[in-house]
């Protein structure tokens, strides 16, 4: 097929696939207005004062943001300390004369300390 | 001043601060070629018009924030607003779903004679237009039927000039294959 006649079946193509629009759909258009409400654009201020009025509150937030931020931080080192004094709790105590090893908490230690020292009172 | 020396980009502005005529004026200026567009695109004047509801719901919508800075014309814009609808709709659509023929649209052709045998063509170009990849038809429906010129639609489709070109060169080429091959088709099963 020649270049010619496409543009013609073209042509007609686009003459018969033209469709007017409806009155519905010319009317639920022009309804859009009253329906659907308009987003807020965003525009940089353009004045001095604007620009104030602008940064003001968005700094307030984020040296809030900040402060925040460091307390948070601070108060999560020392509940990570409170963890690592919990563990101390658990460590492993040679007694060394005995050869005999402990694995319990410091209380359990302090028994078998006094243990030893009343069965040196009774020797 | 008349209203068609207020352009496009103006209206949006104005659509922006809420005025309601400006936003009839813009409808009115597009509102019958885009769904033209539409509805070839989609071969489905139905959804053609669900796209063009959808279409002018974006424009009342971000009006606000439509920045002259940018210096895009609403055209285009608008254009690849309507194309990328027509392209969610194609994605929805169930990959067996035949999209029904268009009936009941008007011919302007005058010549009664020639009416049946004109819109037996048409459905053939439209069947044919169906086949090509989706770029390729949307670049032909821009050119051709639309008007654009090359640097518009490919700004429309966002593509380069070149690429523009090539869908455009590959998808007349398959029309026009087609189109040849279903006509010698006829003529043999006629002779």
């Amino acid at each position: 097929m020649n270049e010619n006649k496409l543009n013609d079946y073209l042509d007609e193509y686009a003459k018969t696939y033209s469709p007017e629009p409806s009155r519905a759909l010319v009317d639920s258009i022009m309804a859009i207005p009253r329906t659907v409400e308009q987003d807020q654009g965003f525009h940089l201020p353009t004045k001095l004062s604007d620009w104030f009025l602008f940064l003001v509150p968005r700094l307030s937030g984020l040296t809030a943001a900040c402060v925040l931020g460091l307390y948070m931080g601070s108060a999560g080192s020392s509940a990570l300390a409170e963890d690592e004094i919990a563990e101390m709790d658990f460590l492993t105590y040679e007694v060394a004369e005995d050869g005999i090893n402990l694995e319990e908490n410091v209380d359990t230690l302090l028994d078998v300390e006094e243990f030893i020292f009343v069965e040196e009172d009774v020797q | 001043m008349g209203t068609d020396a207020i352009t496009d980009e103006d209206l949006m502005l104005r659509i922006g601060e809420g005025d309601q005529t400006a936003y009839g004026m813009l409808v009115d200026r597009h509102l019958s070629l885009n769904l033209g567009y539409a509805t070839k695109l989609l071969g489905n004047s139905a959804e053609g018009e669900e796209v063009m509801q959808e279409a002018f719901i974006r424009v009342w919508k971000h009006a606000a924030k439509w920045d002259p800075a940018r210096k895009t014309k609403f055209t285009t814009w608008f254009y690849r607003v309507v194309t990328n609808l027509c392209y969610d709709v194609c994605r929805k659509r169930k990959p067996q779903e035949n999209v029904e023929i268009l009936e009941n649209i008007p011919s302007s052709d005058t010549g009664a004679e020639n009416i049946i045998a004109v819109d037996q063509r048409s459905a053939q170009i439209k069947k044919v237009l169906e086949l090509l990849p989706q770029r390729q038809s949307t670049a032909i429906m821009l050119c051709y039927f639309q008007g654009l010129s090359n640097k518009e639609a490919a700004e429309v489709m966002e593509v380069s000039l070149n690429a523009l070109e090539s869908y455009l060169v590959r998808g007349r080429r398959k029309l026009a294959e087609i189109l040849g091959a279903e006509r010698d088709q006829l003529l043999k099963e006629i002779g």
